[in-house]
């Protein structure tokens, strides 16, 4: 065994007294936080994002846990390249993208079936959503989160930008594809 | 950016006609931004759910390296937190230096820390300390004592003696 190789030992800590920190994450992203502290400020505006996109009660609580779950194991390394509200909020949108993926793609598998409605699990009745929310989930998830950003979320454009990794100019742009997706599952939605 | 939605929007064009009638799709996003979120945060369930997600993120962490536990002494800090990560560098008295990356947890009368210590091969078995923030802005320095390393797989050598 050469000696620079690392050991692994086992000792006893404790904490002590006084002096002043030394954490990469003071000086780059402000004073550390607890994770409770996170949880308990970010909690209402997740929910709140998760609950607009997919209008169930159940898979806003299920999502949310996933949220943070996801955060607190990405917490270490997380080094404030963006707020933390901005951090959390793109795992909630990569969250809910995946379950609209996941339930749209159970959703085609189980429509070609006689009599299936009571194999759906309970986030999966889109029939039981009201018809605008129908016509958002139908949308490309692109389209989705740059809507619910921007339109459910109040983020001014900047934010948006940040939010999704884009510039405020593509924000813009994509908002207007969206807006007019947004019209034709809208038009749609009125001749079911 | 913690905040209830608000009318925020960009006028992306007209894409719904000159007409003084309010927009169809406006009207459809005016419904889906109006839902609230009644629930409350339950930090005591998501606790329990962390700590069992806890072996599998310090599987993927401990790598070979000195891995700390201890217990939080009274008088560090008056006040509880729940978790937050330990990363900095500790100054070993070896006069080298480790990279420290871990968690402390709260406990009842206390708390629980547990760190992984890059030594990057230099000697601990001399002890080293670290200064920590807490969250409340307490201040503590996260001590290994020179007299307790050993006694887990791949225990140091012990220090020679002059």
């Amino acid at each position: 065994m050469s000696d620079e190789q690392p050991i692994a030992v086992h000792t006893a800590g404790v904490l002590q007294g006084e002096p002043r920190v030394s954490h990469p994450q003071a000086s780059e992203a402000g004073p550390i936080q607890s994770f409770g502290a996170i949880y308990l400020e970010h909690y209402g505006a997740i929910a709140g994002l998760i609950y607009r996109r997919t209008g169930s009660k159940h898979v806003t609580e299920d999502l949310t846990s996933d949220v943070f779950l996801a955060a607190y194991q990405g917490f270490a390394r997380f080094r404030g390249e963006v707020p933390v509200g901005v951090w959390l909020r793109r795992i909630a949108q990569h969250r809910v993208n995946r379950w609209v993926r996941r339930e749209a793609g159970m959703r085609g598998i189980l429509s070609g079936l006689p009599v299936v409605g009571w194999l759906l699990p309970d986030n999966t009745r889109h029939l039981e959503r009201p018809p605008v929310l129908r016509a958002l989930l139908s949308l490309s998830t692109d389209y989705q989160s740059v809507l619910s950003a921007h339109y459910l979320e109040g983020m001014s454009l900047n934010e948006t930008a940040l939010l999704l990794s884009i510039t405020p100019a593509a924000v813009k742009s994509r908002l207007a594809r969206a807006r007019a997706a947004l019209r034709l599952a809208l038009q749609k939605e009125e001749q079911r | 950016m913690n905040r209830e939605p608000k009318c925020n929007r960009v006028d992306t064009g007209s894409d719904s006609g000159a007409t003084n009638r309010p927009d169809a799709v406006d009207l459809a996003l005016d419904v889906l931004a109006a839902p609230r979120w009644s629930g409350s945060p339950d930090w005591r369930s998501l606790q329990e759910q962390l700590m069992s997600h806890r072996s599998s993120f310090w599987s993927r962490t401990a790598v070979l390296s000195l891995v700390a536990g201890g217990v939080l002494a009274a008088g560090a800090t008056a006040a509880l937190w729940d978790w937050f990560p330990i990363s900095g560098t500790m100054n070993l008295n070896s006069g080298k230096t480790a990279v420290v990356s871990g968690e402390m947890t709260e406990v009842d009368g206390g708390a629980s820390f547990e760190a992984n210590l890059d030594t990057g091969g230099a000697d601990i078995s001399s002890g080293g300390s670290m200064e920590i923030t807490m969250p409340d802005g307490g201040k503590a320095t996260l001590v290994v004592e020179a007299s307790n390393g050993g006694g887990a797989p791949n225990a140091p050598t012990p220090p020679k003696k002059d």
